[in-house]
């Protein structure tokens, strides 16, 4: 019968010819035109959730018994304004928080550093000190909700200040729940926030992961992000394989350091870009997971949630358009469902807006609508992994996993992770993704709806949300409050102990939260740890 | 493993998990390679047809994206279509006001305050011109939504075609003409159901032998859908309706194989995502059954379900109407993994009325984005295989297909006419959904769950001065045409009625005499009565 198939196929496309030369995903992986039993081996049909290797979900029930955390990211202005916008989103039925930065905070700046001008509040909440994130938490219920915060280079710190501002609030640490991204390799690679070189940074995570793993159990230390890897231009393949080699590289030093896999493994977490490619994007995540239960099982793990790996998504901010802005609800709608049928744990909907400025809060509440649809409407959470067995889908998967792992074997050529990010190869692979992806929408290969096909006349006019530019005053005065309320001796007897910890070995993280407790800004942190660390700057090979 | 799951589940909260799907078809936790085990090889374009109807699919051509339009008169439409035509669409799609559906010229006293209100107001050829100007009518593919009054609008449709010298070999398009689902869901029937099964059996015959490329005929399961039955009844109603058709065909000596490949179908796409996948895969699975098996249907085409699908207007909701762009775009992602050949998406806005034109541009956009940014037309049947849809696919053409034998045992679709079976089944899932609704148990976000306050959305508004220059315009085509042609038109028409000959031809001939809607539907009120529905119930 499939040799009846193919002669009518053969015999059609010979008269017409089909839509495309070929038929690639953005991984450059050329898709047959039709997927057969024949594709698959038998051992993705023995495949069960919750089972290694995970292939078809961490879990064994999925969305049945809980369906994903629903986690809008959103921060601006000033702690204020974010606190204002987190309950907004929680009456609206948000299920999880998730905290965006500004630039100042992430780099470890106060707010009223020269460094900080005209960046205080723009692109995130600005933090500089627990009085900050006493206010930006007020009045949420921290042991009913999750928490994630997006930060890495200043994460150590970021996180010292709200375990502090917990402890002010009497919620004992094993009650909080949330994850921090704290993921320095994807700065290195994608990013570019961060402070301090490779080693130092990698030694605050491991101290995270320790600390983490015996007082905050329920906090994910890491968020191990290919996210920002594929916003820089990857493709979804190469996403894949960076992101879980980052990861790998964190074990690797983690088990170097002593710690135990399944003492700290169970905490790792994952964030993975939901793109375009429809297919693609759900084969990626069900590759992630099977290929992570493989390595860890290659390292000794035995608890299944060392080697179950679980991820947030977020839609692709990249392929948002400025143009015809309703197109947007559209593309993040089928991004959102491939999260959800890739079985992602949590999720980030962007805003029709995002591609002009900060989401207002209208188009904010249709991203959160369009999980809520998703979740009550459509059915599609009711059964765990709906695709397993779909020939393409599995052909897909088993693809994508062959291409990550000749990815990490080019990887471990050059020397691994470190000496990649240190001799470009990241730079220069990602550069020429994106390189080529801008030749195809030139060209008119890769169709953007709107923008090189479709387009119209239009005055792009929708309200965005303006930061309150009052934000810099607000910042300002409060660390002079601040600077002026605190015990000045315990201030310097904080940061000399912190330094003394940094010259040694010991585990950071109590002398940060003393120095969190006592008001130490961040700047003043993050200097005082630039003197031991010294801080990392690009190489600049090509 | 299947049973440790469910220990896992018992141990948690058992009452929360519920399938969200209407027809109730339980769904279990996990599917495995168990799940499709019963399954035979299966290829697109060869029987049964369940990954596809075509070999190529949307490899080498995508869906037609059709977006149902008009109001007003045939101007103001004329120029929706171009505009549509510009911004990419690829086929037209005619919505006509009531009056025209059910045959009544726009002067006519029972179309007061009707006149461009939910379609286009034709009364005419002469409307049917206007309707069509600029546009070429040899490469446009037109569906036209009517059926009582389907042969008249076709024949105006076949004589604009002549006015720009295309032959009607050369026009393609689809007209619904699908009478029986009006008695059961839509409403629109003029005539009672024997003469208006002859005048549907009329067109089939009459394209079968003179329209190669039109469709006489879109059997739909949108309708009785949207009034509240099930996925599986959708189908088996459907088919029913189909049966009727064919039946009533074949019984003049016309082979199946000669008219089968020109039917054509046109389903819902509800809520829920894999269902609707599922449904569209057991339709062509189950029609193929049905041709071969009642029919001995010898050539492929005429095994082949052929549909088109709209996304479900039930579902959006007059709250915060851009969720509704979400549930269209859901839709029609499903439809087109179910395999649809052609599409209508939705308007946002199109629970509170009419959609704008940018609503209307949005709907169209979810379509080409689809199709261009997600590559999921870039392989046939993409979820085949897929434990769980395998097994959805094969349990809802079994539902199907009891269902359907059920209903062809009590008499086919005239019977359910008479007794009102099909009707009451649908009202009674229609009851049933408002019910879980009211109490929440089927969750609407903005309507039973996450409400928000918000201002009313501006809303699309048919100029009133529609009705008004129709008017006008239908009195000067009565002065101006030939109105002793006109007459001797209708009483052939009159004639053709009595002698129950094939009223096609003569239908076109009065046609293209300008006689108008009213006029020919006047006649044939006269032959053949009118149906009064039945109100048991």
């Amino acid at each position: 019968m499939k040799k009846k198939w193919k002669a009518s196929f053969d015999a059609i496309t010979k008269k017409t010819l089909q839509r495309k030369e070929k038929f690639c995903n953005s991984s450059g992986i050329e898709i047959a035109p039709l997927y057969t039993k024949e594709d698959l081996p038998k051992t993705n049909d023995v495949e069960i959730p919750g089972k290694f290797p995970f292939t078809r979900g961490p879990y064994e029930t999925m969305y049945r018994t809980k369906l994903w955390t629903m986690r809008q990211f959103a921060g601006f202005g000033s702690a204020e304004d974010t606190n204002k916008r987190f309950k907004y989103l929680l009456k609206e039925g948000q299920t999880g928080l998730s905290t965006a930065f500004d630039l100042p905070t992430l780099l470890g700046y106060d707010s009223d550093d020269p460094k900080s001008l005209g960046e205080v509040g723009k692109t995130g909440v600005a933090i500089s000190s627990l009085k900050d994130m006493e206010i930006l938490f007020d009045g949420i219920p921290l042991k009913e909700v999750s928490i994630s915060m997006t930060v890495n280079g200043s994460a150590a710190i970021i996180w010292a200040f709200f375990l502090a501002m917990a402890k002010k609030r009497k919620i004992p640490l094993s009650a909080l729940r949330g994850t921090i991204q704290n993921d320095i390799l994807k700065e290195y690679i994608a990013q570019k926030t961060y402070i301090f070189p490779p080693e130092p940074s990698i030694r605050l995570i491991l101290d995270m992961f320790e600390y983490g793993t015996k007082y905050v159990p329920q906090w994910h230390p890491i968020s191990i992000s290919g996210y920002h890897i594929r916003e820089a231009g990857s493709t979804a393949v190469q996403e894949l394989a960076y992101t879980l080699m980052d990861g790998l590289e964190y074990v690797d030093q983690a088990l170097k350091r002593g710690l135990k896999i399944d003492d700290f493994g169970p905490r790792l977490s994952f964030f993975f870009n939901m793109h375009n490619n429809f297919f693609e994007e759900i084969a990626k995540v069900r590759a992630a997971r099977r290929i992570w239960a493989m390595e860890m099982k290659k390292r000794g793990a035995k608890n299944p949630k060392t080697l179950a790996l679980r991820t947030h998504a977020q839609t692709a901010g990249c392929t948002l358009t400025a143009q015809q802005v309703e197109n947007n609800v559209v593309r993040v709608a089928i991004q959102a469902l491939a999260a959800t049928l890739a079985g992602c744990q949590s999720l980030h909907t962007n805003s029709k807006d995002e591609a002009l400025a900060l989401p207002t809060e209208n188009s904010v509440t249709t991203a959160l609508r369009t999980q809520q649809i998703l979740a009550y409407e459509t059915g599609v959470a009711d059964v765990a992994d709906p695709l397993g067995g779909s020939y393409y889908v599995e052909w897909l998967t088993n693809k994508m996993v062959d291409e990550a792992y000749r990815i990490f074997n080019e990887i471990k050529t050059q020397g691994g992770v470190l000496k990649c990010i240190e001799n470009g190869y990241y730079h220069h692979q990602i550069g020429k993704s994106s390189f080529e992806f801008q030749k195809d929408v030139d060209a008119g290969k890769e169709i953007i709806v709107g923008v090189n096909k479709f387009a119209i006349k239009e005055d792009i006019q929708i309200p965005l949300l303006k930061v309150d530019q009052k934000v810099l005053k607000i910042q300002i005065s409060r660390l002079n409050q601040v600077r002026k309320g605190r015990n000045k001796k315990k201030v310097e007897h904080a940061l000399s102990a912190l330094k003394n910890a940094a010259l040694g070995k010991e585990n950071l993280i109590p002398f940060l939260i003393s120095a969190a407790e006592n008001y130490v800004t961040l700047g003043e942190i993050r200097s005082t740890l630039v003197e031991v660390f010294g801080e990392h700057k690009e190489s600049t090979v090509f | 493993m299947a049973s440790k799951s469910m220990r896992i589940i018992r141990k948690k909260n058992v009452e929360k998990i519920q399938k969200s799907d209407f027809s109730k078809r339980s769904a279990k936790l996990v599917y495995t390679s168990k799940d499709r085990a019963f399954l035979s090889e299966e290829y697109p374009g060869v029987p049964p047809f369940t990954r596809g109807v075509y070999p190529s699919m949307y490899r080498t051509r995508l869906w037609t994206m059709r977006q149902y339009a008009g109001f007003g008169n045939a101007k103001e439409t004329n120029l929706r279509f171009r505009s549509l035509v510009a911004s990419g669409q690829t086929g037209l799609s005619v919505a006509f006001d009531l009056p025209t559906q059910l045959g009544f010229d726009a002067d006519h006293p029972m179309s007061r305050g009707e006149v461009g209100r939910v379609g286009v107001s034709i009364s005419s050829l002469k409307d049917m011109e206007e309707l069509f100007s600029q546009l070429d009518l040899s490469k446009l593919s037109t569906s036209m939504t009517i059926n009582a009054t389907a042969m008249i609008l076709l024949a105006f449709y076949i004589a604009a075609g002549q006015k720009q010298k295309v032959s009607q070999k050369q026009l393609s398009g689809t007209v619904q003409n699908d009478i029986f689902k009006e008695y059961f869901a839509r409403g629109t029937y003029i005539f009672p159901p024997e003469p208006s099964l002859k005048l549907t059996a009329d067109i089939i015959e009459y394209c079968a032998a003179n329209l190669p490329r039109f469709n006489p005929i879109s059997i739909s399961g949108y309708h009785l859908r949207e009034a509240g039955c099930t996925a599986a009844e959708e189908l088996a109603f459907t088919f029913c309706n189909a049966i009727a058709y064919a039946d009533a065909v074949l019984e003049r000596g016309i082979s199946f194989d000669n008219f089968g490949s020109q039917l054509s179908f046109f389903f819902s796409c509800d809520r829920d995502f894999f269902e609707e996948i599922a449904k569209f895969r057991a339709a062509r699975k189950l029609w193929s059954h049905i041709t071969q098996t009642r029919y001995k249907a010898k050539t492929e085409e005429s095994m082949r379900l052929r549909f088109h699908v709209q996304t479900a207007g039930s579902t959006l909701t007059s709250q915060q109407t851009e969720n509704n762009i979400v549930r269209v775009t859901y839709q029609a992602l499903a439809a087109i993994l179910g395999g649809t050949q052609s599409l209508h998406t939705n308007s946002k806005d199109e629970a509170l009325g009419l959609p704008t034109q940018d609503a209307a541009v949005t709907a169209l956009r979810t379509q080409q984005i689809l199709a261009y940014e997600t590559g999921v037309a870039d392989t046939i049947d993409p979820i085949g295989g897929s434990y769980y849809i395998e097994s959805q696919t094969q349990q809802l053409f079994l539902d199907a297909k009891k269902i359907l034998d059920d209903l062809l045992q009590e008499g086919g679709s005239i019977e359910a006419v008479t007794s009102g079976s099909i009707v009451q089944k649908i009202s009674q899932h229609a009851y049933e959904m408002q019910k879980d609704i009211d109490s929440g148990v089927k969750k609407i976000v903005g309507v039973n769950c996450f409400v928000a306050d918000e201002p009313a959305s501006s809303v699309f508004r048919v100029d009133k001065r529609s009705e008004e220059l129709a008017k006008k315009n239908l009195r000067e085509l009565r002065k101006k045409r030939n109105n002793t042609h006109v007459q001797k038109a209708l009483n052939n028409i009159d004639e053709f009625a009595k002698a129950k000959k094939n009223l096609f031809p003569a239908v076109l001939e009065a046609a293209k005499a300008y006689a108008t809607l009213g006029e020919i539907s006047a006649i044939l009120r006269k032959n053949y009565g009118e149906f009064r529905a039945n109100m048991k119930f």
